[in-house]
């Protein structure tokens, strides 16, 4: 008995980190979960994937501006602290929270480049395609948080500061970068994810952020920056590609697939056919926050302007319908509209309007006016920097634009956003930088 | 010797008494006498002591309680008292009904007398922290849907904040929250402590770990003994799991006997309850505010004359409005019901010789305050232990359980505010429900109610063989081994709103997790005992192994069919989630115990838990302990004082680790490719969850010193205790920059001090013939503050956590509301310097007290006379703040339309030059939590009221030991300051209601 008691203590006692040596079944490491080039474009799917999620584009920011009216809590009470330009009412904006989320996931991809095994050049290709489109993403996310986060950046105030630049996953606790090395940053990020693109192949994909999305992007952000020529040049890569006429502009909306459809650059999925599609509603945030369009800006729509038809603005709330297909010859039942639109050919030839309205107006007038004939509404003689923010508005309204736009001129512009109550934001308003969120402020020490 | 020199005493003095009484009671008439058994030295219940005729065999033994009743016995009778380990006893009857005797140990040491295998632990020679709660609280059926709130005011030490709602587990802390805990507000009606779980204690069930959820759905009738391990040294024996204190409990086991039959039916009636402080604005005053405030979504103002309105119109608006005045719907009482508790009890014990066995089954149904709450549960246990020879003992221990639980995703509390005085059951539209704000799905406040809910049902099931060898006089070997395995169902439905706004809503969403766990557990030990000349030692050896396994499967649907039932969810587009996680630990530990006379004790104790949750290289941590024990009174300087019966000093230390919350997925960076998202078709991986490679056990190092007495010839015992606990390397999930891509991160974040006084009396006050009165109470005093935070000052979590150098733990963390500004009825707070600001630059700071009651205890008093028994349980805590979040909501949704509180209209800004408590209404949207809403919650409970009489003698029913009628009434009245639902109900939940039970419990 005693023997066969000491053998059991000590069997026990040998075994016994056998025992508690357990493998997770249910998680894998990193080395594991990168071991091929599939798994890696999986990983990037989670971007793209996030950026479906309502929350996740930045039309937040239209209601700080002057499109929408009669706003109230609703549903979405953040919404309406920032159309009270309140941004420390709770709760606070998700702005903040939810482009960095969307950082933390292309960090996924870009820091376990290293980690993923080719085995031919078609692989090498494939994972250099991938982590390119990871760098450029990141790079959209830096600029959107800067429109928003950070002061102007007119490139004469570099050494302001503006957001952290978090470039890897692990945990850290940084300081406010300064606007220039943002700026850099993405500057960097850009010709990085472009050099890692050389060798792929052309294919036109709305769905994938690369070489055509990042000419957008870079336009988009020369313009904020007041570089023109690099807009003009960027921009003027997209003035050939054909509008939608007025009688086709549904498709737009209507017909993401068809081939008739060349003025998206880049869409996220409708993911409706899916288990997360109930759950991706754009359009309930308006119906709920009880938006309308500001009237005058409404008014300023020509009858004939195919972008004030009803299926775009309900007729009697005027509240803006892009994301909700209503019922009609081409629809056969309502619908919501959930390939949300991120960057749009239309844009790029009001960016180039813009651009080159001092160097060469008569060309930004000729892609002034491609777009109000393509819209149904008679072309310009004369092109003025009022007359293009105002069809900027017209044609992007409810696309998280307008924001960017007043942050960009309103002080050139002299444009005050007047509330019904009487509270103003005016030009070069600090209310034009939203408040970094306790989210960020609550734990980190280099922040306030 | 010295204790049988006294017994020969007594019986002398017995004698004599027989004597004298006999002199007068020549009559031999039947008497029935009843009484308690308790060891001398700290008045503990004997359970099973042999209580027989002197010269015949013919006895009873004493209950679960130390309770027995003995009848058909005439006055000269004497009555042998003996039990194991202790001397013997003899009393003659004489004319007492109530019998009670204190035995004495009569062995040197009590471990070692084993019982069926099982060692008897000897209180007096512990060093460390242990307090026992008194069988009695679980023998008496007070109803409770959650076991655990029966221990509220019952250990000093051991705070216990229940919860309304039927089946919920209520929050247990021991010696305070060792860990941080973060307050958090999730949304604007409802607020939530999330404490680290890392703060509840362990619950070991005969040997077993057991979950909170477990512990809380225990069937109480089962329970014989449940033990309270505070200190550092007594839980090293837990290892890795012990730093937050150790709550063990014990099932019955037979008596060994005549085969005793207990069957007890209980039924509990819950009337309907009221808001507490708070009473509802009626129809008059809410249509005037309303009027007043333009509240467009209001009758009031609907009804309102305007400029240009016709006469005709006028008229018709002033007769609507004076009728709406007329109508008064107390929603409160219109969407509640009367509770209802059914509790059937029944068990069978007995033994002889060498076999004991204890069969009992249990059901329980509770409806609860409004229609979908309520709670079942049906638990059955049988237990054997049969001795082989006088070297091998075996034991055997299966019991099977279900409990269920519904409630609804909201309650009657969180719906009244929405309703108008005004408006009646039988309207279809309801103004203030229609505007959507804080997440109003139905419009109608009863599918409100009744269309969301959620159901749990578990079932468990648990077998524990256990072997004993003694291989010598000294050793002793010991197998357990013990599996759990348990199933659960969680089901949560929303159904179907066509005026939903989301397709969610309007299509219903129904979602179902099935989870399965298994636990495995051995453990092996060997113990050393051994007498030499005055010295006895004691070593005890062990290793244990655990292994958890856990399964999970889920679905969640969206669009429910209502052709079926909507838990089986219709859509066959269904979200599917599923789930596997092991995790073992291994430990190995050992004790050695050293008693010198029984005057001095030493004890040593060390533990090794490796766990597989840590990386291979640290796997390993040890915990360790030692204490020593002087009984002052043993000593020959105390012999004379014969005041004093008992006078013990003892002091422990302990270090502890605390793996709380601590898992392998949050050591580095892992991939989870099991994710139901798609994105064109192709899967979507995602990391787990963020990751913090610096993770380390929590590590907590405790003092604790206390001093035993007994005085008053045995009616009073005491202990005074106090402790001061160390812990480093906090765990706390707190705030990490946003940037990071996620905001939350469990991490190592400092150091606290909990420092604590807690007083233990218990008593016989009184106590003659016919007559007792038994008294305890228990008062315990926690502070804590944090004493390091590893080079900041400071950390924020969240909206209203915060954590401060030198400061105490979960500290309020508000603004400093400093009244309304007579100019434009806007809310001013205080800066940090004192001066006035509004809202947007108002900072938020402590100093407004904690959550946390640094007093907290309870008072139990019983009454015994002849064959009625009343007792009472107050329950108190003191000097903690609590948030009134009912009245905060009312203030801020009115201007929604709303109902706030009886007389805010006089209360609230109206024009300039107004100085009101209240701001105006319609422009309030500060929602950061102030200090207007914080309010002392202490407060003194009449928890529970019981009367029992034994019917016995009037039935005269043959083999029918006790008859007991039971009338019982609990959370009776509180006494308090507080003007929220409940001082101990956070955000706005179900109030502990009032409750009244009749019961009769019959013993054969």
């Amino acid at each position: 008995m005693k023997k066969l008691i000491v053998f059991i203590f000590i069997s026990v006692g040998l075994s016994g980190c056998a025992l508690i040596n357990i493998d997770p079944v249910d998680v894998v490491s990193s080395e594991k979960a990168f071991d091929n080039v599939t798994y890696y474009q999986q990983a990037l799917n989670k971007v793209y994937f996030d950026l479906t999620v309502p929350l996740n584009n930045i039309s937040s920011t239209d209601y700080a501006t002057d499109d929408f009216t009669n706003v109230i809590e609703g549903y979405e009470q953040m919404n309406y602290f920032i159309y009270l330009w309140d941004y420390q009412a709770r709760p606070q904006p998700s702005l903040w929270v939810q482009q960095y989320a969307l950082i933390a996931a292309t960090n996924v991809v870009i820091d376990n480049y290293d980690i993923v095994p080719v085995q031919n050049v078609n692989e090498k290709i494939l994972k250099d395609e991938i982590y390119a489109q990871a760098l450029a993403l990141r790079a959209w996310f830096f600029f959107n948080l800067t429109t928003i986060y950070a002061p102007h950046y007119d490139g004469s105030n570099g050494n302001e500061l503006a957001i952290p630049l978090k470039l890897k996953l692990d945990r850290e606790y940084l300081p406010q970068s300064t606007l220039a090395e943002v700026f850099n940053q993405i500057e960097k990020d850009l010709n990085e994810a472009e050099e890692k693109l050389k060798n792929s192949s052309s294919e036109m994909s709305y769905f994938a952020f690369r070489t055509v999305a990042i000419k957008a992007l870079r336009a988009r952000i020369a313009l904020y920056k007041g570089d023109l020529e690099t807009a003009r040049d960027y921009s003027s890569y997209f003035i050939n590609i054909d509008l939608l006429n007025a009688d086709d502009y549904w498709m737009l909306w209507g017909d993401q697939y068809g081939f008739k459809n060349t003025e998206v650059i880049f869409m996220t999925d409708n993911l409706s056919d899916t288990d997360q599609g109930p759950l991706l509603d754009y359009h309930n945030q308006y119906e709920t926050n009880n938006v309308s369009l500001e009237l005058n800006f409404y008014n300023s729509l020509d009858d004939s302007d195919v972008r004030k038809g009803t299926q775009y603005i309900d007729r009697s709330t005027k509240r803006p319908l892009k994301y909700l297909y209503l019922e009609d010859e081409n629809n056969a039942e309502e619908t919501r509209m959930l390939y949300y639109k991120h960057f749009r050919t239309a844009e790029q030839y009001l960016i180039y309007a813009e651009a080159a309205l001092e160097s060469n107006p008569d060309k930004a007038l000729e892609a002034l006016n491609t777009v109000r004939i393509a819209r149904g509404i008679d072309p310009l003689n004369t092109l003025t920097l009022e007359s293009i923010l105002l069809e900027r508005r017209k044609e992007l309204f409810q696309e998280g634009n307008r924001f960017y736009d007043l942050k960009r001129l309103s002080k050139k512009l002299g444009i005050v956003v007047t509330r019904p109550n009487g509270n103003q934001l005016v030009p070069g308003d600090d209310r034009y930088t939203f408040d970094i969120p306790i989210e960020e402020t609550n734990a980190n020490p280099y922040i306030n | 010797m010295n204790i049988a020199g006294k017994h020969s005493i007594y019986r002398l003095i017995m004698s004599i008494g027989l004597a004298f009484v006999a002199h007068f009671a020549l009559a031999q008439q039947q008497v029935t006498v009843k009484g308690m058994v308790t060891d001398a030295d700290n008045g503990e219940p004997l359970i099973g002591v042999t209580v027989i005729i002197d010269g015949t065999t013919s006895g009873v033994v004493t209950d679960y309680d130390g309770h027995y009743t003995f009848g058909g016995l005439s006055k000269s009778t004497t009555l042998i008292f003996s039990y194991v380990g202790y001397g013997e006893q003899t009393v003659t009857v004489g004319n007492k009904s109530i019998i009670d005797v204190q035995l004495r140990v009569a062995v040197e040491n009590l471990e070692t007398v084993t019982v069926f295998g099982e060692s008897q632990k000897d209180m007096r020679s512990v060093t460390g922290s242990v307090s026992k709660v008194d069988t009695k609280v679980f023998t008496t059926g007070t109803p409770a849907g959650s076991f655990d709130q029966l221990l509220q005011g019952q250990v000093a030490g051991l705070a216990v904040q229940a919860n309304g709602n039927p089946g919920e587990a209520s929050q247990i802390r021991i010696r305070g929250n060792n860990s941080l805990g973060v307050r958090e507000r999730v949304s604007t009606d409802e607020e939530l402590s999330t404490f680290n779980l890392a703060n509840e204690p362990l619950y070991i069930m005969n040997g077993i770990p057991i979950s909170s959820a477990v512990f809380a759905t225990i069937n109480p009738d089962d329970i014989v003994d449940i033990k309270v391990l505070k200190d550092g040294l007594s839980t090293v024996e837990y290892g890795t799991r012990g730093a937050n204190g150790v709550i063990e409990i014990k099932t019955k086991r037979g008596i060994v006997g005549k085969t005793t039959y207990n069957v007890r039916y209980q039924h509990t009636v819950r009337p309907i309850g009221d808001l507490g402080g708070i009473s509802l604005m009626k129809s008059p005053e809410k249509l005037a505010l309303e009027r007043e405030l333009g509240i467009t979504n209001g009758l009031g103002y609907v009804y309102s004359p305007r400029p240009g309105d016709l006469k005709p119109v006028l008229d018709f608006k002033a007769e609507k409005y004076a009728e709406l005045e007329g109508i008064n719907t107390d929603w409160y009482r219109e969407l509640s019901q009367v509770g209802e508790v059914k509790d059937l009890q029944m068990s069978i014990s007995g033994g002889v010789a060498d076999t004991r066995y204890f069969i009992s089954a249990n059901y329980y149904d509770e409806d609860g305050s409004y229609k979908n709450s309520w709670a079942k549960r049906f638990a059955t246990r049988f237990s054997l232990d049969h001795n082989i020879n006088n070297r091998l003992s075996v034991g055997f221990d299966a019991s099977i359980a279900r409990s269920q639980r519904s409630k609804s995703l909201t309650s009657p509390e969180r719906l009244i505010y929405t309703l108008q005085p005004y408006e009646t059951v039988n309207d279809t539209s309801f103004i203030s429900r229609k505007t959507n704000i804080g997440g109003v799905n139905f419009e109608n406040p009863f599918d409100e109610l009744y269309n969301n809910y959620s159901e749990n049902t578990t079932w468990r099931l648990n077998i524990n063989p256990k072997i004993t060898y003694k291989v010598t006089n000294d050793i002793n070997v010991r197998a357990e081994y013990g599996i759990a395995y348990s199933e659960a169902e969680n089901i949560s439905v929303s159904l179907a709103n066509p005026d939903g706004v989301n397709i969610t809503q309007t299509g219903g969403q129904v979602s179902k997790g099935e989870s399965k766990g298994l636990t495995n557990r051995l453990n092996l030990s060997a113990d050393f005992m051994k007498m030499f000349g005055d010295h006895f030692v004691t070593l005890v050896g062990g290793t244990e192994y655990v292994n958890n396994n856990n399964w999970g499967f889920g679905y969640r649907a969206i669009g429910i069919s209502p052709k079926v039932d909507p838990t089986i969810g219709a859509n066959p587009q269904a979200t599917i989630s599923n789930s596997k996680y092991n995790d073992a630990l291994l430990g190995f530990y050992s004790r050695l115990s050293y008693s010198y006379k029984s005057k001095y004790d030493f004890t040593g104790s060390v533990r090794f838990d490796g766990s597989s949750i840590l990386p291979v290289d640290r796997q390993f941590v040890a915990a360790y302990g030692a204490g020593v024990a002087w009984d002052i009174k043993a000593e020959d300087f105390m012999a004379s004082k014969s005041k004093i019966d008992k006078l013990k000093w003892r002091i422990s230390y302990g270090l502890n680790y605390n793996s709380g919350g601590i898992r392998q997925t949050l050591g580095m960076p892992f991939y989870d490719f099991t994710g139901t998202a798609t994105y064109r078709g192709e899967r979507v991986i995602n990391l787990v969850e963020f990751y913090n490679p610096d993770l380390k056990f929590e590590k907590t190092k405790q003092w604790s010193t206390a001093i035993d007495f007994g005085v008053m010839d045995h009616r009073l015992y005491g202990t005074l205790e106090a402790y001061i606990k160390n812990t480093d390397d906090l765990l706390s999930t707190i705030s990490i920059p946003a940037s990071n891509g996620y905001t939350s991160l469990l991490q190592n974040i400092g150091a606290l001090q909990n420092k604590g006084i807690e007083l233990t009396l218990s008593g016989v006050p009184i106590r003659t013939d016919h007559f007792r009165w038994t008294s305890r109470l228990n008062l315990a005093y926690n502070t804590n503050r944090i004493t390091d935070l590893y080079g900041q000052d400071e950390i924020r979590v969240g909206s209203e956590g915060y954590f401060k150098v030198g400061e105490p733990i979960n500290s309020a963390f508000v603004r400093h509301w400093a009244g309304v500004n007579p100019v434009n009825g806007q809310p001013i707070y205080y800066s940090r310097s004192g001066e006035l600001v509004t809202g947007g630059n108002a900072p938020q700071m402590i100093g407004f007290g904690t959550f946390d009651h640094p007093y907290t205890g309870g008072f139990t008093n019983i009454l015994n006379y002849k064959n009625l028994e009343v007792s009472m349980l107050l329950t108190y805590a003191f000097g903690g703040v609590n948030n009134n979040n009912l009245k905060s909501t009312m203030i801020q949704n009115s201007k929604n339309g709303e109902v706030p509180f009886e007389g805010f209209y006089d209360e609230i800004w109206l024009a300039p030059g107004d100085r009101k408590p209240f701001p105006y209404p319609k422009f309030f949207s500060d929602n950061t939590a102030n200090s207007l809403f914080l309010e002392d919650a202490s407060y003194v409970r009449i928890k529970n009221i019981t009367v029992r009489y034994n019917l016995k003698r009037y039935l005269r029913l043959k083999h029918v030991e006790n008859f007991m009628i039971t009338a019982q009434a609990n959370n009776l009245y509180t006494f308090t300051k507080y003007q929220g639902i409940d001082p101990e109900v956070t955000g706005i939940g179900q109030p502990l209601l009032q409750s009244y039970t009749l019961g009769v419990d019959v013993t054969f």
